[in-house]
C-alpha cells in the first residue's frame, strides 16, 4: 500500500508543480502576490497575539485591573488574569475545531468524490485505502495551511510574551500536525455516511447553501454588534469562555499541554499531549480502517445516481412550451431565438442549488442595510433642499441595491454560465447580440419585478409622495437597464467556459472591469437625474423644471449609450470565441 | 476550400479542400490527432479558420453563419449539454433558438424521443444522463430542424450496439432526403459499409478523397483498413506492434 500512496502523492506533486511552472505569467505573479500577502498576515497576527498578550501580563495592566476590581466591587472584576490566559490557548483551539468541523465535510466530499480523477483510479489496480489515504490528505492541505498561517503566528506570539521555552514551540508544532486529523477523519466517516444516501454533488450543493446561509448569520449578527457588545461584554462572559477549557474536550487537552510544555509541568503534558494524540491518531487510524469498503460503495453509488425527475407536462408536450405569465411581454419583444435563451435559463438557474447560495449573502447584506437606513441609523441628519433629494435617494437606493445584487449573480457570469455547452448556441442560428439581448432581459427582470415591489413599499414606509415614487421607480428601472448591460457586457467579453464550481464563472478581469464602470454610470445616472433639479432648485428655482427634463433626458441617452456600447463589446468578442 | 488552422507555430489543418454533396454520406478518416474535429468544427463555424472558406449551401459560415447554420445539425464527440435540463426541455430550446413552429416541434421531439427509445427518461434531467443517452439526446436535438448539412464527430461512439445500428439507419434516411451527411469516425467497417465516399486526412492534410474504389486503384490493400493504413503509416505500426508481442 505505502509504494501506491508514494506514486499517487508523487502524481499529486508533479501536476501541482506542473500548474505552477507552466502556468501563466499573471497566475504566477498572483500566486507570488498571494504569499508575500500571507507573510504579511503571519507577521500581523504573531505582533498583535504578542502585543496583546505583553499588554494583559503587563504590571500596568495589572494595577489598573486591580484599582478597578477595588472602585467597583459589584461587577466582580479578577485581580488576576492568569487563569484567563491558561485557557486562552483551549479557547482558540476549540473555536478553530469547530471550524474545521464545519469545513472538513465540504472539503473532504470534494477531495474523495468529486475529484475529476476518480474514475481513473478507482479502476486502477491501487488499493482503495491508499486513494483514500492521498485524498484524504490531500484533503487536509487546506485546513494545514489555515493553522500554520492563523494559529501558528498567534501560537507563537502568545508563548513568546510569556516567555515560555522551546518545549512550547515544540509541542505547538505537534499539536497543530495532529490537530485536523480528528475533525477531518469524522468528516471523512461523515461523508462516507451521506453519499451513501445523497449523491455526492447534491450533498455538495446543500452543503455549500448552508455555508451560505451560516456566513449570512455570522454576517448578521456582526452587524449587530453595536447592540449587542455592551450586554456581553463582562466578567461573566469571560468566565463561560473559560469553561471551554473543560477537560472533556481534545481542544482542551491540546490547550492544557501547550501551557503544560510552557511552564514545564512535564506530567501534565504526557497526559494531556499523550490523551490528545492517542484520541486524534486513534479516531484518525479507525476512519482509515473503515474507509475502504464505505468509501468504495459510496464512490460505485455516486456512479449510478441520476438526475431529479420531474412530472411529465403532458399539455407542453401537445402545445409546445408555455411562457410564464411575467415573460408574456418579453415573448413579443423579443426574437424567438432570445426568448429561447431567456426560458432555458430561467430553468436553469434557479435548478442549481450553487447558483442560489451566490444569491443569499448580497440578498443578506442587501435586507441588513435597508433595515438600518429604514430604522434610522446611518442616514444622519438631513436639514435643508438636500433632503427633498435624500428621501428620494433612500428608496431608490436601497431597491436598487437590492435589485442591483440580484442582477448580477443572474446576469454578470451569465454567459460563462453555458459552461462547455456553449457550443450549443455557437453553432445554433442565433447572433451573439441575440443571445446577449435574450440574457439582458432576464438579468434585467429584477428592476421591474422586484424593484418596483420594494420602492412602492419604501415610498409607502416613507409616506413619500406620488412624484418622489415615480422619480425613485425612474430612477431604479433606467440606472437598472445600464449596471445590468455593463455586467453582462464584461462577463461576454470575458467569459470563462472551462470552471468546475460556479463561482469560478466570473473572470478577474469581468469582475474588476464590471464595478467600476457600473459605479461610474450610477454616479452620473444619479447626478443627472437628482443633482440637475437639486442645482435649478437651489440656484435658479424657475429652471427646476426644465433641468430635470434635461437631467432624465441626457439620463437616456446615457443609458442607451451604455447598453448599446456594453453589448456591442460582449457580441464583438463573444464571436471571436473558439470552442 | 484551402481551409487551414493555426495555432500559434502549429498548422493543425493545412489547406483541405473538400466538397460533400446533398444526399451522400461523407466519411472523414483519420489517425488520431490528424485534424478532424478541427476541420468539423471550422465547418460548422466553432472555430475560425486561419485561411480558407468553409460554405454551407452557399453561405460563407464566417460571413453569413446565421443562414448557413440554419441549415446545419451538429453532434460533437463529447456532447456537453446543460445538465439542469430536461431532454423534452433541451428539444423545445433547440426548437427556439431554430425559430420552429412550437406545435409542429414538440410533436417532432416526441417522435424523436421515441425513435432514440428515450421517451420515458424525457423528463429526467441531462445531467444523469449516461454518454450514449446525452449522445442520442444530442442527435435528436441536431436532427429536429432538419438539417440540410448533418455534421457528426465520431458519432458511434459509446453507443451500444442498438443505438449505433439505430444511428446508422438514421444517417441513410437522413441522406435519402437529399442531406448531406459529413461524419469523422474511427471505425473503419462503419465508414466503409455506409460512406458513398471518404476522405483520410493525416497530420493536417487530406491524402486520399474518392469512393471505396476509387481509393482501392494502384494499391495493393483490399479493405478500406489496408488501405487507411498503408496511407498513414500505420502498417509499420502493426509490425512493430507485432515485433513486440
Amino acid at each position: 500500500m505505502f509504494q501506491a500512496i508514494g506514486v499517487l502523492a508523487r502524481a499529486r506533486l508533479q501536476i501541482f508543480r506542473n500548474t505552477f511552472w507552466r502556468g501563466k505569467l499573471i497566475s504566477k505573479i498572483g500566486m507570488l502576490v498571494l504569499v508575500v500577502g500571507a507573510g504579511f498576515g503571519v507577521w500581523l497576527i504573531y505582533t498583535l497575539a504578542r502585543g496583546a498578550v505583553g499588554l494583559l501580563t503587563s504590571d500596568q495592566f495589572l494595577e489598573i485591573l486591580a484599582t478597578a476590581a477595588r472602585e467597583s466591587p459589584e461587577a466582580g472584576l479578577p485581580t488576576d488574569f492568569r487563569p484567563y490566559l491558561d485557557s486562552l490557548p483551549s479557547i482558540a483551539l476549540f473555536g478553530v475545531l469547530v471550524l474545521l468541523i464545519f469545513t472538513s465535510f465540504s472539503t473532504v466530499l470534494s477531495s474523495l468524490y468529486l475529484s475529476g480523477d476518480l474514475d481513473m483510479l478507482v479502476v486502477a489496480p491501487v488499493p482503495m485505502r491508499a486513494v483514500f489515504v492521498v485524498k484524504l490528505f490531500g484533503g487536509l492541505l487546506v485546513p494545514y495551511l489555515l493553522l500554520f498561517v492563523l494559529l501558528a503566528p498567534a501560537l507563537l506570539g502568545y508563548g513568546q510574551a510569556l516567555g515560555y521555552g522551546a518545549l512550547f514551540f515544540v509541542t505547538a508544532i505537534v499539536v497543530l500536525a495532529l490537530f485536523p486529523l480528528l475533525p477531518v477523519g469524522l468528516g471523512a466517516l461523515l461523508v462516507m455516511a451521506v453519499v451513501r444516501v445523497v449523491p455526492a454533488r447534491r450533498a455538495r450543493d446543500i452543503v455549500g447553501v448552508l455555508g451560505g446561509l451560516l456566513g449570512v448569520a455570522w454576517y448578521i449578527i456582526s452587524q449587530f454588534s453595536p447592540q449587542i457588545a455592551p450586554r456581553i461584554a463582562n466578567v461573566r462572559t469571560l468566565d463561560g469562555l473559560r469553561q471551554l477549557d473543560l477537560p472533556l474536550l481534545p481542544s482542551a487537552w491540546a490547550g492544557r499541554a501547550l501551557v503544560a510544555a510552557g511552564e514545564g509541568e512535564l506530567l501534565t503534558l504526557a497526559v494531556y499531549g499523550g490523551l490528545f494524540a492517542a484520541v486524534s491518531l486513534g479516531v484518525f487510524f479507525a476512519c482509515l480502517v473503515l474507509a475502504e469498503r464505505l468509501y468504495y460503495i459510496g464512490w460505485s453509488n455516486m456512479a449510478t445516481q441520476g438526475g431529479r425527475v420531474r412530472q411529465a407536462a403532458g399539455r407542453r408536450r401537445r402545445d409546445g412550451p408555455q411562457v410564464p405569465f411575467f415573460l408574456a411581454p418579453l415573448s413579443v419583444l423579443l426574437p424567438r431565438p432570445s426568448m429561447a435563451v431567456v426560458l432555458k435559463d430561467l430553468r436553469v438557474f434557479p435548478r442549481d442549488l450553487r447558483n442560489l447560495q451566490q444569491m443569499i449573502f448580497p440578498l443578506a447584506v442587501a435586507g441588513i442595510w435597508a433595515f438600518q437606513l429604514l430604522s434610522g441609523r446611518g442616514r444622519g441628519e438631513m436639514d435643508g433642499p438636500v433632503e427633498g433629494i435624500a428621501n428620494l435617494l433612500w428608496p431608490a437606493g436601497i431597491s436598487f441595491f437590492v435589485c442591483m445584487s440580484l442582477s448580477n449573480v443572474i446576469g454578470g457570469p451569465s454567459i460563462s454560465r453555458e459552461g462547455r455547452g456553449f457550443w450549443l448556441l455557437k453553432t445554433a442560428p442565433i447572433s451573439a447580440r441575440q443571445i446577449l439581448v435574450g440574457k439582458l432581459a432576464l438579468a434585467y427582470l429584477p428592476y421591474p419585478l422586484v424593484g418596483t415591489l420594494l420602492v412602492t413599499l419604501l415610498v409607502v414606509l416613507q409616506r413619500g409622495g406620488l412624484l418622489g415614487f415615480a422619480v425613485a421607480l425612474g430612477l431604479v428601472l433606467v440606472a437598472g437597464l445600464g449596471t445590468s448591460a455593463i455586467a453582462l457586457g464584461m462577463g461576454a467579453a470575458f467569459p470563462r467556459f472551462d470552471w468546475e464550481n460556479p463561482q469560478q464563472q466570473n473572470t478577474l478581469q469581468a469582475g474588476c472591469l464590471a464595478p467600476v464602470l457600473y459605479m461610474s454610470y450610477v454616479a452620473f445616472a444619479a447626478g443627472l437625474a437628482l443633482g440637475l433639479p437639486a442645482l435649478g432648485a437651489a440656484l435658479a428655482p424657475e429652471w427646476t423644471g426644465w433641468l430635470t427634463a434635461l437631467g432624465w433626458a441626457l439620463l437616456a441617452v446615457l443609458t442607451a449609450g451604455v447598453v448599446w456600447a456594453a453589448l456591442a463589446m460582449g457580441a464583438a468578442r463573444l464571436e471571436q470565441v473558439e470552442v | 476550400m484551402g481551409l487551414q488552422k493555426s495555432y500559434g507555430d502549429t498548422l493543425a489543418v493545412k489547406g483541405v479542400d473538400l466538397a460533400v454533396y446533398p444526399g451522400e454520406i461523407f466519411g472523414f478518416l483519420g489517425p488520431n490527432g490528424a485534424g478532424k474535429t478541427t476541420t468539423i468544427k471550422m465547418l460548422v463555424g466553432l472555430l475560425r479558420p486561419s485561411a480558407g472558406v468553409a460554405r454551407i449551401g452557399g453561405y460563407d459560415i464566417q460571413r453569413e453563419p446565421i443562414a448557413a447554420k440554419r441549415l446545419i445539425g451538429y453532434v460533437p464527440d463529447q456532447p456537453y449539454l446543460p445538465e439542469k435540463l430536461t431532454a423534452r426541455e433541451f428539444l423545445e430550446f433547440i426548437a427556439g433558438l431554430y425559430q420552429l413552429d412550437r406545435a409542429a416541434a414538440a410533436r417532432r421531439a416526441e417522435e424523436l424521443l421515441r425513435l432514440f427509445d428515450l421517451q420515458d427518461r424525457g423528463d429526467d434531467l441531462l445531467g444523469g444522463f449516461s454518454h450514449g443517452m446525452r449522445q442520442k439526446t444530442a442527435l435528436a436535438g441536431a436532427l429536429l430542424h432538419n438539417p440540410q448539412a448533418f455534421f457528426l464527430d465520431e458519432p458511434t461512439v459509446g453507443l451500444d450496439p442498438r443505438s449505433a445500428r439505430l444511428i446508422k439507419d438514421i444517417l441513410r434516411e437522413v441522406a435519402g432526403r437529399g442531406t448531406a451527411v459529413m461524419m469523422s469516425t474511427h471505425i473503419l467497417e462503419i465508414a466503409e459499409r455506409m460512406c458513398d465516399r471518404v476522405a483520410i486526412i493525416s497530420a493536417g492534410e487530406v491524402i486520399a478523397t474518392g469512393t471505396l474504389e476509387e481509393l482501392r486503384v494502384g494499391r495493393t490493400g483490399e479493405s478500406l483498413e489496408d488501405i487507411f493504413l498503408e496511407l498513414t503509416g500505420g502498417a509499420e505500426d502493426a509490425a512493430i506492434a507485432e515485433a513486440l508481442a
